[in-house]
């Protein structure tokens, strides 16, 4: 999801998928990047963007690179990511 | 843990739900506004049935507005004391500096209107209501008021409820 505050130059976010995939709550990916729970959600609603600190936190915690997480442009649906190789096959 | 830090370190800041924390909002500002008409409308009416109740009356704006007050002072991160920067998130630490720096534009443009006041006060003698002493002190305070609880204030309207569990 684009961020309002700069809507002309959007960073979109992956962490809700990334959350939901590893049956997180948001205040227990809260705890484990040590930020206040409501920044989860503003995070992943991209009404924030994270300084670059947090947004490698976000990364490690997930294990995946930080382009994984964080996008200058729309993130494709993951079952399209995942799938979409495959039929070309 | 961030939360859990805070709780310890600031057992008296409650978060309260968002319709809390405004009607403690309102109850601050609602009840501070009245106070001076309903104050003269006391001494206007003098010791007659409607002074009475005005003065009921004040006697209940006064409450409201000490419980705003009170309950917002210890509400949100802004105001509350041994919170150091460390037990806020960086979110946290911009809202509340966007918060303190759109405060003091709302202050100064407040503040823009004590020179127009007296400029006007000074070349109107048909409205004394102007120069009233209890009206200045009024104003005063209020911006006194303003200064010490618009930031919180702000951010307890502003601050979302605790649904993002």
């Amino acid at each position: 999801m684009p961020t309002k505050s700069s809507s002309e130059r959007p960073i979109y976010n992956r962490i809700a998928v990334l959350r939901m995939e590893r049956g997180l709550t948001r205040a227990q990916l809260a705890d484990e990047v040590d930020v206040n729970y409501q920044t989860v959600g503003y995070l992943e609603r991209g009404e924030y963007n994270p300084s670059l600190d947090l947004a490698f936190r976000i990364a490690d915690y997930f294990g995946v690179p930080l382009e994984a997480v964080f996008s200058r442009t729309p993130f494709r649906p993951m079952s399209t990511q995942l799938y979409a190789p495959a039929k070309e096959h | 843990m961030q939360r859990l830090a805070l709780r310890r370190l600031a057992p008296h800041v409650d978060y309260a739900t968002r319709t809390i924390r405004r009607l403690r909002v309102i109850a601050l500002y609602g009840g501070w506004l009245p106070l001076i008409p309903t104050f003269a409308a006391i001494r206007a009416a003098h010791r007659s049935v409607i002074a009475y109740v005005a003065l009921g009356f004040e006697v209940i704006l006064f409450a409201l507005f000490c419980y705003g007050l009170f309950t917002l002072l210890q509400l949100t991160f802004v105001n509350a004391p041994n919170l150091d920067d460390a037990l806020l998130d960086e979110r946290q630490r911009a809202r509340r500096d966007r918060v303190i720096l759109r405060s003091y534009r709302i202050l100064g443009m407040v503040l823009c209107v004590a020179p127009l006041w007296v400029m006007v006060a000074s070349s109107s003698p048909q409205w004394p209501w102007l120069r009233d002493p209890d009206l200045l002190a009024f104003a005063a305070w209020s911006i006194v008021l303003l200064a010490m609880t618009l930031p919180t204030a702000m951010l307890a309207w502003s601050e979302p409820d605790d649904i993002d569990r």
